[in-house]
């Protein structure tokens, strides 16, 4: 799972960074020093929201009151080396109207299926502006180099939504119906 | 001087006349038969809002961006704001800018077909407000809520031209209905103020006890849209509601979405009485000017360049059989003349390669008089709808050339049907583009079908059955954009009741002037 991931990271973090590179044709090439991978899932336990009915989601959409996760994953990209504290001097999260908000390298998920990844939690204000907005992850290494990866995301309003006075059937007691 | 002119009658005669001028047209049609697809500019319709501020730049991000704060920031149209900002600099002018769309159709004007390709959505950003931050980097300032599209508007705080500051609002969609009861057949007159600009926020769709009517689109209204529908079914309560959607159909979960302001409203009607079938009646698209010239058929360069020939109708739009006065001038003295009518005649069904092909019809001929005029009555054939050329022919050569548009015509749908009979409905002069050569058929408010005019040279025969309880059903013609042979990617509102013909069509912008039929049957046991 881990190293799927790295791969998906990769291939997004190049084609994040080298994209606008290739469309301006008389720009010289950049090198790569560092590659990311970036993500958000919702925080279980919101701060001043409804909890989701499933929680640590993969989403870029959030509620205000919500709990917005940040997920990095990265690789040196002369070595290959996984990005961990062992490499990597400083990294954060730039979110607007907070302060930056430093990411943290742990172990994540079931003791049999441990992950090990950088996160940054941010309970959104719940006055926070509607809309899209963009979070910049930036990281930087014990060799001097960086990393850095625009996220963008959008914060949309909780809103009524009808309410069921009827019985609900659930799976469980659906029955399918009879072939014969 | 006008002379007297011999109307031709029958196929075998046009054809047999036509020829000469028809082996030149073709050929030049077909070499202008190269069109590319564009934005087309939306024609001005009545009651829609127009943009509400001058467009302005909107700046470049800066890398430290501060929040606004937006109170309300969920609210209708004419709400009052109260939009601030804190932190910024000291005693600067700031200039508030409201992010938003212009919406564009996207069409491919052709000589031989009116192709339509979806829309073309381009970010605009309009001024708001001008203030100034105070001493400590503040400031307030209100405002109204916009006439503009639904959804959310990003507004920013620009400084020197940089966006220093992030603002949201969330512009909400109202539905109402008008009345909310009446005997059945009732035409129910639906509002929608704040319809969106982004694919999924920008179509509705109507359902009437569930059942799908049609869909709804107000990208050339600015969000705003107003449509109707009859009431149908027994006496007692009926809900309408007008669901989010993003193509044609209802998304039946947008509150889990990530556009979930356009979630379903719901509305009772309640019907009544049955009193009986309302008269057959027609409802047209508002009376615009269409915004670009290209027409089917028209000629795109003049065919006989030395020619200065000019042709005149005494009207541009009527039904098929419609007598319409020639007037002629430039041409040769003394010299037989010929009018004829360009069309075109094909399918497109299982359409692969060239599917149809352009023909003339022969509307007369005669001898101009000395001064080069020819004047002369002629009858609109009974063929295909939509836009036509009367072209004046000379030596073989098209001379000058005029559009016409053919409108549609209802000719019969019987009064009383016995339940789980069949029975037809009617009507003549539909068309071959893919803006006019369907209708799409509701049956009590639910989707049924559509008919098609092209293979049948603009007849519509409509094999429908009656059925439900006694008592009166109602039948509505509705246009419908169809949008295969060809098929383009991402062409919403395709091959469903456009229910929002009147206001927002793409066709409106090049004249196609398609109404809705409201019918009704009698059932009987």
């Amino acid at each position: 799972m881990k190293r799927l991931m790295l791969v998906i990271g990769l291939a997004v973090a190049v084609g994040a960074t080298l994209g606008p590179s290739l469309a301006q044709a008389a720009d010289p090439p950049q090198t790569l020093a560092v590659m990311l991978y970036v993500d958000t899932v919702n925080g279980s336990r919101p701060a001043a929201a409804k909890p989701r009915p499933i929680g640590c989601t993969q989403t870029n959409n959030f509620t205000r009151g919500e709990q917005l996760v940040f997920r990095v994953w990265g690789t040196v990209a002369g070595t290959g080396d996984i990005l961990s504290t062992e490499n990597v001097k400083y990294a954060y999260v730039t979110f607007p109207g907070q302060p930056n908000l430093k990411l943290n390298w742990g172990a994540h998920g079931a003791t049999s299926n441990r992950v090990w990844f950088w996160t940054a939690a941010v309970n959104i204000p719940v006055d926070f502006a509607l809309g899209d907005a963009t979070a910049k992850i930036v990281f930087k290494t014990e060799e001097d180099t960086f990393g850095k990866y625009d996220y963008a995301f959008t914060i949309v309003p909780v809103l009524k939504t009808a309410s069921v006075k009827s019985k609900t059937l659930s799976t469980a007691s659906a029955k399918p119906a009879s072939r014969n | 001087m006008s002379r007297k002119f011999r109307r031709s009658s029958s196929w075998k005669q046009v054809l047999a006349l036509g020829g000469t001028a028809a082996v030149g047209a073709l050929a030049l049609l077909q070499a202008a038969a190269v069109a590319a697809p564009m934005p087309v500019t939306a024609p001005v319709i009545p009651g829609a809002p127009a943009l509400f501020g001058p467009l302005v730049d909107a700046g470049k991000p800066s890398d430290a961006m501060a929040i606004l704060k937006t109170k309300p920031d969920v609210a209708p149209t004419g709400t009052g704001v109260t939009i601030s900002g804190t932190g910024l600099a000291a005693s600067k002018d700031v200039k508030l800018v409201w992010m938003s769309a212009n919406v564009r159709y996207i069409l491919d004007p052709k000589p031989d077909s009116l192709d339509y390709l979806g829309r073309k959505v381009d970010k605009i950003a309009v001024a708001l407000a001008n203030t100034r931050t105070d001493a400590g980097g503040a400031f307030s300032v209100k405002f109204n809520v916009p006439k503009d599209f639904g959804g959310l508007h990003d507004i920013f705080a620009l400084v020197d031209g940089v966006q220093v500051a992030k603002g949201g609002f969330l512009l909400e969609r109202t539905v109402k209905i008008s009345p909310t009861k009446g005997p059945l057949g009732t035409p129910i007159t639906v509002t929608v103020v704040g319809m969106g600009s982004p694919t999924y926020e920008s179509v509705g769709s109507v359902l009437y006890d569930n059942r799908y009517a049609g869909a709804v689109s107000a990208n050339t209204t600015r969000g705003y849209a107003v449509f109707k529908i009859r009431a149908s079914g027994r006496v007692g309560a009926h809900w309408i509601e007008f669901a989010g959607s993003s193509h044609t159909v209802p998304y039946l979960n947008m509150q889990q979405s990530p556009v979930p302001w356009t979630d379903a409203h719901r509305m009772k009607f309640t019907v009544t009485k049955d009193a009986g079938s309302p008269a057959p009646s027609l409802e047209w698209p508002a009376a615009v000017q269409p915004t670009i010239s290209e027409r089917t058929t028209l000629l795109a360069t003049n065919p006989a360049p030395a020619s200065t020939a000019s042709v005149q109708l005494d009207s541009s739009s009527g039904p098929i059989l419609t007598k319409v006065n020639v007037t002629a001038s430039g041409l040769t003295p003394n010299a037989s003349a010929a009018l004829q009518w360009s069309s075109v005649v094909g399918n497109r069904v299982n359409c692969t390669g060239t599917c149809w092909n352009f023909v003339n019809v022969p509307l007369g001929e005669g001898k101009t008089g000395a001064d080069g005029t020819l004047k002369s009555p002629i009858q609109i054939p009974d063929g295909l709808g939509g836009w036509h050329v009367v072209q004046v022919v000379q030596n073989g050569q098209i001379k000058a050339q005029v559009p016409y548009f053919v409108k549609r015509s209802f000719v019969s749908i019987p009064k009383v049907v016995k339940a789980g009979e069949p029975f037809f409905v009617e009507l003549k002069g539909v068309g071959w583009t893919q803006i006019d050569n369907t209708v799409a058929v509701t049956y009590d408010n639910s989707y049924i079908g559509y008919a098609c005019g092209f293979n049948s040279n603009g007849y519509v025969r409509i094999q429908l059955f009656a059925t439900g309880e006694p008592g009166t059903h109602l039948i509505d013609l509705y246009p419908l954009l169809y949008t295969q042979q060809p098929a383009y990617p991402y062409s919403q509102l395709g091959m469903v009741p456009l229910l929002g013909f009147a206001n927002d069509a793409p066709g409106l912008a090049a004249g196609y002037d398609l109404p809705a039929y409201r019918l009704a049957i009698q059932v009987v046991k």
